[in-house]
């Protein structure tokens, strides 16, 4: 049996046309073909430099929807076993956004399959998250973490849109496609995301 | 009070920048109508904003670290599922007591002395000797040790290849040095544990003590670490202290085996360097369901296996001697 594909055939399928109209997917063409020469001429190093260049893009872009360090890198080490997995199948890809793309799969995947199986997201505990949130603000980093938190205190569904438009730049009719939603909810969502997170992020925007 | 949900279309489009010049026009209209509806798209539109950087602190992956623990995976048999063929992927502490390994495969326990030096290894079982300096050595299987003539008298210097326990006798007068590819490792306190395949990443877990690890700068560039420390010298390179969270490095030692909280493709890994064993995992989502168990004792495989089975609510078979399947 094959593991669940976060490669999807759509994802597979994507070799950069679909997004990288988006400036965050130009890939610098070099670094691509440099990539695609090595993977003619040797896989594992290919498959080094793939990791090199591209395991901390990945590792965030995880992070962000999963906000659990070591799980995030748990997750982007399984989206680069899937990629070696299919070292085959390369050939045509436009590494960065592939990557990009896999990344979101992989953590969504991972929200859905944890909800699945009962909901325990042991990397959150709300009520601590929450009385983070209520702390007194002196610093521009802790400003960053407090709309951070804010953020992963979002109804799930509200959260994860927010991210994938505000963070990895996927317009919202890609989201409503990888959602499986209507572009409607999308919008929707997106509203609620913001009103919500103008209430719990007040005191900044004052 | 604004509840337009075009109006809120229109407004959420504008914000990700995904509008078209008619919606844009509808839009810069209904703002023009009142002031409230200014209000309401500015605190939209600043929320947004506001949220532009909030994940640049986001903490950076370790890509070296991460690197050398996917890197093993690849030796795996394609499809690449088992999480680890190699033994190099292990983790070391170095303390008042030393373990080196480096790759070397022999005869079953055999000690023979070959023009003054002394070559000791292990194959099926693993071996406990005493050094003639009263040091002790805790082979593992397929590991070996040489030391040349004079050891203990007028040096204590031993080559290591694969997997070794030390637990070494002080002598300020003669310092003990393990040689194990690359690396040397020169014991300061009393004991320590070193790892070193041939061509991959060596490690280095100190117990107790205090050890100088060095790479082909040589002991004036060493790293000193004391117990509970752990360092490793990738091939080319020169060591660096890691954090190590394996319970598990002395295990084949101490027959005892301790999982805590720990996701299952690590539990795998180490059992299959204990028992010897490969697992083969096809469903992925597996492997990072999150772990507890306890085997003291020398436990067996065949009980731990099933322990694990019913936990996780998985199904485990041996497919080929010594090779498992793992599944739901």
């Amino acid at each position: 049996m094959e593991a669940i594909g976060i490669l999807s055939p759509v994802a597979l399928g994507m070799n950069g046309h679909a997004v990288n109209q988006r400036n965050d997917y130009f890939c610098t063409m070099p670094e691509n073909a440099r990539l695609q020469n090595l993977l003619q001429e040797d896989e594992r190093q290919f498959m080094e430099a793939l990791f090199k260049t591209y395991f901390p893009l990945v590792c965030k872009a995880i992070y962000r929807l999963v906000p659990d360090m070591a799980t995030a890198e748990d997750l982007a080490q399984e989206v680069f076993i899937k990629i070696w997995n299919r070292r085959d199948q390369l050939k045509d890809v436009y590494f960065k956004a592939y990557l990009h793309r896999a990344a979101v799969n992989m953590a969504l995947d991972h929200i859905d399959k944890n909800k699945r199986r009962g909901g325990t997201h042991q990397e959150i505990s709300p009520t601590h998250e929450e009385a983070q949130v209520q702390a007194p603000v002196i610093h521009l980093k802790e400003t960053k973490q407090r709309i951070q938190q804010a953020i992963d205190l979002l109804p799930e569904k509200c959260r994860e849109i927010f991210v994938l438009s505000r963070y990895e730049e996927m317009s919202y009719k890609e989201i409503a496609e990888t959602l499986q939603i209507s572009v409607k909810t999308v919008e929707n969502q997106m509203m609620t995301a913001l009103k919500k997170l103008r209430v719990s992020l007040k005191e900044y925007l004052e | 009070m604004i509840n337009n949900d075009h109006i809120d279309a229109l407004i959420a489009r504008e914000i990700a920048g995904d509008i078209s010049t008619k919606e844009q026009a509808e839009l810069q209209a209904w703002l023009q109508e009142d002031v409230s509806n200014r209000e309401y798209y500015t605190a939209m539109k600043q929320t947004w904003d506001l949220t532009a950087d909030a994940f640049d602190d986001a903490p950076e992956p370790d890509v070296n670290m991460n690197w050398q623990r996917f890197s093993h995976q690849m030796d795996a048999p394609a499809p690449l599922k088992v999480v680890r063929s190699s033994k190099s992927n292990n983790w070391w502490k170095l303390a008042a007591a030393a373990i080196i390994i480096v790759a070397a495969a022999s005869l079953v326990f055999t000690m023979v002395n070959q023009g003054g030096t002394t070559v000791i290894t292990a194959d099926a079982g693993k071996k406990e000797i005493t050094l003639p300096d009263g040091s002790t050595v805790f082979l593992n299987r397929n590991s070996q040790i040489s030391y040349k003539k004079g050891f203990a008298a007028d040096h204590r210097l031993i080559q290591l290849e694969g997997e070794a326990f030390f637990d070494v006798k002080p002598d300020a007068a003669n310092p003990f040095i393990v040689k194990a590819g690359a690396s040397q490792t020169q014991v300061l306190g009393t004991s320590f544990v070193i790892k070193a395949y041939e061509n991959k990443t060596i490690q280095l877990n100190v117990v107790t003590g205090k050890v100088a690890f060095s790479g082909k700068q040589g002991p004036k560039e060493a790293l000193v670490l004391t117990a509970g420390h752990t360092a490793i010298l990738q091939p080319d390179k020169e060591p660096k202290q890691i954090q190590n969270s394996d319970p598990n490095f002395m295990a084949w030692k101490e027959n005892r085996l301790v999982f805590d909280n720990v996701p299952l493709f690590q539990t795998l890994s180490t059992l299959e360097e204990y028992f010897d064993v490969k697992f083969i995992v096809t469903d992925s989502s597996l492997l990072n369901i999150k772990y507890s168990l306890t085997g003291n004792d020398n436990p067996s495989l065949p009980r731990v296996l099933e322990v694990l089975s019913e936990t996780m609510h998985i199904t485990i078979k041996e497919e080929s001697k010594g090779v498992y399947k793992v599944s739901r």
